[in-house]
C-alpha cells in the first residue's frame, strides 16, 4: 500500500509542477508581448482558470485507479493473513492431535506389555506348580 | 466556445477539445503549453477555451492509452511533460475525423442554400 501511496504522491507533485510550468510560460509570453509584469501574473491566472480545481480534477483521474489498487492490495493482504493464520492453527491442531495419539499408543503398548508380563508370570507359576512333586 | 457567457454543452467542448489535441499531437509531440498555443493559433484565436481544461483532457486521454507522456528537458532547459499520440490515439483520431466529416457534411446540406421546391 505504501508503494501505491508513494506513486500517488509523486504524481500529485508532477501535476502541480506541470500546471505551474504552464502558468509561468503564459506569464512570460504576456510580458514578452508587452504586458506590464505586475499585471501578467493575474492575467495568466485568468486565462488558465482555477488552478486548484484543475489540479484536483487531474488527481482524481490519476488516483481513481491507484486508490482502487491500494484497496485491492489491502483486501488481498487481509485475506492472505487470515488464510496463513488458519493454516498455522490447523497445523498446530494436527501436531497436537498426533502427539496425543502417540501418547495413547505408548500407553496402550505399556498396558499390552504389562498384560504380557503378567501372563508370563502366570505361566511360570503354573509350570512351577506342575513340576512340583506330588505330595 | 469563444464567448464565456454562452458556453456550449460540456460534452461538445470535451469531445472537440480531445480531437483537437489528437490532431495537434499527430503532427509533433508537445507539452501542454505548446498544445494550447497551437490550438489557439490554428483556430485564429476563436477557440480560446480556459487553458486549464486542457489538462484534465490530457490526463483522461493518457489514462485511456491514447497518449503517452514523458518528462524531458525543453530547449530552454526546463523540465516539461511531453505528450505523444499512441497507435490507439491515431485510431481514435481517424474515427473522429471521419465522423466529423459526415456530421459537417450533413449540417452543411441542412443549413446550405434552400433547394428549389418542385411544383
Amino acid at each position: 500500500m505504501s508503494r501505491a501511496h508513494d506513486a500517488a504522491h509523486a504524481n500529485e507533485q508532477e501535476i502541480a509542477e506541470e500546471l505551474a510550468l504552464h502558468l509561468r510560460q503564459l506569464e512570460e509570453d504576456l510580458v514578452a508581448s508587452g504586458m506590464p509584469p505586475a499585471e501578467a501574473a493575474a492575467a495568466a491566472r485568468a486565462k488558465f482558470g482555477n488552478v486548484d480545481r484543475v489540479r484536483e480534477e487531474c488527481a482524481a483521474i490519476v488516483f481513481k485507479e491507484a486508490r482502487m489498487k491500494a484497496r485491492l492490495h489491502l483486501a488481498l493482504t487481509i485475506t492472505l493473513s487470515i488464510a496463513l493464520c488458519g493454516t498455522i492453527a490447523l497445523a498446530a491442531f494436527r501436531a497436537r492431535a498426533a502427539q496425543l495419539a502417540q501418547r495413547e499408543a505408548i500407553a496402550q503398548a505399556e498396558l499390552a506389555r504389562q498384560a504380557q508380563e503378567s501372563a508370563r508370570l502366570e505361566l511360570e507359576r503354573a509350570k512351577a506348580m506342575s513340576e512340583r512333586p506330588p505330595l | 466556445m469563444a464567448k464565456r457567457n454562452t458556453p456550449p454543452p460540456p460534452e461538445l467542448i470535451q469531445g472537440t477539445l480531445e480531437v483537437m489535441i489528437l490532431r495537434t499531437l499527430s503532427r509533433a509531440e508537445a507539452h501542454g503549453y505548446a498544445i494550447a498555443r497551437e490550438i489557439e493559433k490554428l483556430s485564429n484565436n476563436v477557440l480560446a477555451v480556459e487553458e486549464g481544461s486542457l489538462y484534465p483532457a490530457l490526463y483522461r486521454m493518457h489514462k485511456r492509452g491514447e497518449l503517452s507522456a514523458e518528462w524531458r528537458t525543453t530547449d530552454s532547459g526546463r523540465r516539461a511533460k511531453f505528450y505523444k499520440v499512441t497507435t490507439k490515439g491515431r485510431k481514435r483520431l481517424a474515427e473522429q475525423l471521419s465522423m466529423w466529416e459526415r456530421l459537417s457534411g450533413a449540417v452543411d446540406r441542412v443549413l446550405g442554400p434552400t433547394p428549389e421546391v418542385a411544383t
